[in-house]
């Protein structure tokens, strides 16, 4: 991840992190946060926004059988209350 | 010369279908824009009453289908994060049913297409029954994309959702119960001048609907000013408790006494009311700041400097006697 509001761990194009199963009930993954309201820093100009890009990686094992995959990344975004 | 004229041609040719079927084996991105607002609803309600909240949902990516629908919430952590709870509980199932559509004319789950850039408004109706049990109540409106495309070959697909939180309180006399309790309210005891001075804040929310707190920290020190920290409002949901920074210019900040150079007794009072309850929560905090790193670092060097004298005073009184 690099761009606005993303988490600190993300320290460079190296790092990366594991996406939560939704078939098991695993706790989606951050991948942007921002405790204040968003704005378009560092020019504060309307519309207010935050904008970051995620780089996918696949790994996949040597054993893994042939055949096609699919799957479906999902994104949440939900406000604090 | 004609031959000539038809390879130029076919050269020709060659180059546009070459330059077609590169510009066209450019990929483009799935983009994904969706925006809500407004980002939160409080409402309190008493049972058999009604009330309507619209909704701006923006698309800015590509053409989508989108279905709307509620779902549970709890407080996931401290800080105002939000847990959605896919299965319901016998008081939520039933409050689902004072939920309405209003505008688009369609149900929940039920989808519809919306063009990039574009915006609809939903209008969402909350009439809770005569009947309505009092009690809070946190739904998040979820708007979803449609993925049900997949399938046909891609690897992957991508599916958005974006949700508004609602806030309900049922009550029938407008007077819910709302009892607040300090749960945490921290500084050091004993503090270096050089370091900072920061309150940690942390409420409970021991009644039964969920409430802001409206209040400060005023600091005195023993040498200066007072200054006034004043409590952001954030929302504390009933029977859960919440970090509460200070803020100012509209932003949230740590709870932090200005100033460079701490020096004394600083005693703080944490005071706030409930919304607009005149009843105060009151506690008391102090903290002695000095500059313990100044004075070791001046005694370390008077020291050091005495021992210096003392060896070379020796080293003299040994060079005199031989």
């Amino acid at each position: 991840m690099s761009g606005d509001d993303v988490p600190s761990d993300f320290t460079d194009t190296t790092y990366y992190r594991p996406f939560a199963d939704d078939s098991l009930a695993e706790t989606p993954a951050s991948i942007m946060e921002k405790s204040e309201v968003t704005w378009d820093y560092p020019s504060n100009a309307w519309p207010w926004e935050s904008e970051a890009t995620i780089k996918y990686k696949v790994n996949i094992s040597a054993v893994q059988a042939a055949g096609r995959y699919q799957n479906i990344i999902t994104y949440v975004a939900i406000p604090s209350f | 010369m004609k031959l000539n004229k038809y390879i130029k041609l076919i050269a020709l040719i060659s180059v546009i279908s070459l330059g077609y079927v590169l510009i066209n084996r450019i990929t483009k991105a799935q983009s994904v824009s969706l925006a809500i607002t407004p980002p939160i609803y409080e409402i309190l309600i008493a049972p058999g009453k009604e009330a309507t909240q619209s909704y701006l949902l923006e698309n800015n990516g590509n053409d989508t289908l989108i279905s709307v629908r509620l779902v549970p919430f709890s407080s996931s952590d401290s800080y105002g994060n939000v847990k959605l709870d896919d299965s319901l509980n016998q008081e939520q199932q039933l409050a689902l049913n004072w939920f309405s559509l209003e505008k688009p004319s369609i149900d929940f789950n039920e989808q519809l297409s919306l063009p990039g850039g574009s915006s609809i408004e939903y209008l969402l109706r909350i009439s809770p029954y005569a009947s309505a049990p009092e009690g809070d109540y946190y739904f998040t409106l979820l708007f979803e994309t449609d993925s049900s495309g997949l399938g046909a070959g891609r690897g992957s697909a991508v599916e958005t959702k974006i949700g508004s939180n609602i806030l309900l309180t049922v009550s029938e006399d407008g007077n819910p119960l709302k009892i607040a309790k300090i749960h945490k309210f921290k500084a050091p005891k004993l503090i270096d001048s050089f370091g900072s001075l920061v309150y940690d804040v942390e409420i409970t929310n021991d009644g039964t609907a969920f409430f802001k707190p409206q209040g400060d920290i005023t600091v005195a020190p023993t040498f200066g000013g007072i200054q006034l920290l004043r409590l952001t409002p954030y929302n504390i949901l009933a029977s859960t408790k919440r970090v509460i920074p200070c803020f100012t210019d509209e932003a949230p900040v740590q709870c932090r006494f200005q100033k460079q150079f701490l020096f004394g007794i600083y005693k703080a009072k944490l005071r706030f009311q409930i919304d607009d309850i005149p009843r105060y929560y009151e506690t008391e905090t102090q903290t002695i700041a000095f500059p313990f790193v100044l004075i070791l670092t001046i005694a370390i060097f008077f020291t050091a400097l005495k021992v210096i004298q003392k060896i070379s005073r020796k080293q003299k009184i040994s060079k005199d006697n031989r």
